[in-house]
């Protein structure tokens, strides 16, 4: 846990963007896969089955401290955020120790079936292992919402500069529903992916102004002029005897897209999941494609301002 | 018999010796806890305040009448005995011992526990009733010790400096600056000031304060003469044109509010130091214990919060109304 934390105090403490990405890289090039899994996962979103209730860990916490409860939700309203506050008021470690980040994700997933007993019985335990930023951390794992400011992007681009695979590929890779306990790093990141190449989408691109005068663009044989148009964005990619249709969306919602599904004769059932729609982002994992059409497209591609969604549809 | 201590429109009050401790408005004789602008404010007829701390107040507040005592010395004022106590906030500052008739009051101003190397270390003072700040009293701040702090500094600063970028230090211009000059290590490369800092940096060197070279900023400063520089300057400044000449460079920030992760990102500084020059939580308790003091009245921060606990926990505890604690200090030398 301690190069997770060092990571994402590293990231933390900075406001430079390139600071950030180099802290990234520098883990994804040192720490062991599941690690690496585990924080791609976190650090977008996805993190494991609660085991307690936030409820619970005040109680316990308030007990360790040996606070009134009171004086621990009167804390909390000042800080504003419970992991955080939980992490402050305990007294320090008294049996520090330097596990995985994936060992304690491994103990929380195992608490979900466990007595009640037993959970508080360990989680007192990973307290008393853990100094204050692991402790902020450990306590996010179950209360979710790390509000770090890395996005998917920052992410791909230091994922990118640590395995040396191309950005957009990575990008592509890390979209849809996979989940850190069903997948490996090495599946999600290094694997050949036939289905993944096969449906790779040209990027999603906003259009801006020219910074420069249209002649400085160079020979115009080199560019293909598309109309700009309002609305939704989509792709449609047929490759390899293959159909797959993305589309960009600022929400995520659930009605189909009538000019795809009417022109190509499909029917189009979408699959979604917007940064913007907490219910999606946090706690419902998208539902999966059609297996012959499945592929990553649900949380992304996720652009620069984190605003845009890719959906996909099962043809 | 009316308290030894009570508050009024004007300030705490003493009326067996007709004189206010850190009046908020003009009154005829006040004491002064110290320097700091919302308990140090101008137009009092008299003044009376420690000899350390006195300059700071005078160079402040300009042309002012004041009388200055030694710390641990008792003056009779009225019906009252009258002694200042080392408080540990900055140099100089105070606690105010209040004796009438056998009973002691302490008025605690602004203190820390821990001792800082630069400044005369918190004493505590026995006495019947204590009124205390409480400017950190809850249980989320707990203060590191300060070694770490000032290795997490100049740690920052070396990085900085090796990568060709300024280190650029907010701090309060009184107390905090100087605390920070102390513990950061002059080795590590030039150390510029703003005026504000650099005003009171010369007025504690007069008073034979060990703080390192300095180099003050002025209008005909250039940044590159002085590559590698941590430059220390009141946080307004820093955001301010006069921070911006001095660039690459990353940004920081030393006070007990850094504790707060919520409170560090609102301020897009780069990194917060939790460095403060008030008590934390086990501070607080620890100083109110050590007075055995029976009536607690909690001023100056989580005063609610902090006394609810206090009298559940078997303290005759109390609210006191007072206006410090507004920040005069984090405006100044935004230009």
């Amino acid at each position: 846990m301690k190069d997770f934390a060092a990571l994402f105090n590293a990231v933390d403490q900075t406001t430079q963007t390139t600071a950030k990405v180099q802290a990234l890289a520098e883990f994804f090039r040192t720490a062991p896969d599941d690690d690496k899994l585990w924080t791609i996962a976190l650090f977008s979103g996805r993190r494991p089955k609660r085991a307690v209730t936030t409820k619970q860990l005040r109680d316990w916490a308030a007990e360790r401290a040996d606070l009134p409860l009171w004086l621990l939700d009167e804390s909390y309203d000042v800080v504003g955020d419970l992991a955080e506050t939980l992490a402050l008021i305990l007294p320090p470690p008294v049996a520090r120790t330097d596990k995985p980040l994936t060992h304690w994700i491994g103990v929380l997933q195992q608490l979900h079936a466990a007595p009640l007993p037993d959970r508080k019985t360990a989680i007192l335990a990973a307290w008393d292992a853990l100094d204050q930023t692991e402790r902020f951390l450990f306590n996010k794992l179950i209360t979710g919402g790390f509000r770090i400011e890395v996005s998917q992007k920052l992410m791909t681009r230091a994922l990118a500069q640590a395995t040396g695979q191309n950005e957009a590929d990575l990008a592509h890779r890390l979209m849809g529903d996979w989940r850190a306990d069903t997948t490996t790093f090495h599946a999600l990141i290094e694997a050949e992916d036939p289905i993944a190449a096969q449906s790779r989408p040209y990027p999603f691109h906003l259009a801006h102004q020219l910074d420069q005068p249209a002649e400085e663009l160079g020979d115009p044989a080199e560019w293909q002029a598309e109309w700009k148009w309002d609305g939704i964005r989509g792709q449609l990619i047929m490759r390899g005897g293959g159909a797959f249709c993305l589309v960009a969306r600022r929400r995520a919602d659930d009605r189909p897209v009538p000019r795809i599904g009417a022109h190509t004769g499909f029917s189009a059932r979408w699959h979604g999941a917007g940064r913007g729609d907490p219910n999606l982002e946090r706690d419902r994992p998208p539902s999966l494609c059609h297996p012959a059409t499945a592929y990553r497209a649900q949380n992304g591609p996720q652009e620069a301002a984190g605003k845009r969604t890719g959906y996909s549809v099962g043809l | 018999m009316a308290p030894v201590l009570h508050t009024t429109p004007n300030g705490i009050y003493c009326p067996a010796g007709d004189f206010y401790i850190d009046p908020w408005r003009p009154v005829s004789r006040a004491l002064i806890t110290h320097g700091h602008a919302d308990h140090s404010r101008s137009g009092h007829a008299h003044y009376l305040a420690t000899s350390a701390a006195a300059p700071v107040i005078q160079h402040r507040l300009g042309r002012i009448s004041i009388d200055t005592v030694a710390f641990g010395e008792t003056h009779k004022i009225g019906d009252a005995h009258v002694s200042f106590h080392p408080a540990g906030h900055l140099p100089g500052s105070a606690q105010i011992r209040v004796e009438v008739k056998g009973e002691v009051w302490v008025a605690s101003g602004d203190y820390k526990t821990t001792p800082d190397g630069l400044t005369e270390a918190f004493e505590p003072v026995r006495c019947h009733s204590f009124i205390t700040e409480c400017t950190f009293g809850l249980p989320v701040f707990k203060w590191a010790a300060q070694d770490l702090i000032a290795e997490q500094i100049n740690d920052w600063w070396a990085a900085a400096s090796a990568e060709g970028r300024f280190a650029l230090l907010g701090a309060y211009s009184l107390g905090k600056a100087q605390r920070l000059l102390s513990l950061v290590d002059p080795d590590i490369g030039p150390i510029l000031t703003h005026h504000a800092v650099e005003a009171t940096n010369e007025v504690l060197r007069a008073q034979g304060l060990p703080l390192p070279h300095t180099i003050p900023v002025t209008p005909d400063t250039t940044a590159k003469d002085h590559p590698g520089a941590l430059v220390i300057a009141p946080p307004s400044a820093l955001g301010a044109d006069w921070g911006r000449r001095f660039t690459p460079a990353t940004t920081g920030f030393a006070s007990g509010w850094m504790a707060m992760r919520g409170i560090r990102r609102r301020r897009t500084t780069d990194r917060g130091f939790v460095l403060s020059d008030h008590a934390d939580w086990d501070g607080l308790l620890s100083a109110i214990k050590a007075t055995g003091a029976e009536n607690i009245y909690a001023t100056h921060g989580y005063t609610q919060a902090f006394s609810r606990y206090l009298s559940e926990a078997g303290w005759n505890a109390q609210e006191l109304k007072t206006e410090f604690g507004a920040d005069p200090d984090a405006t100044e030398g935004a230009t």
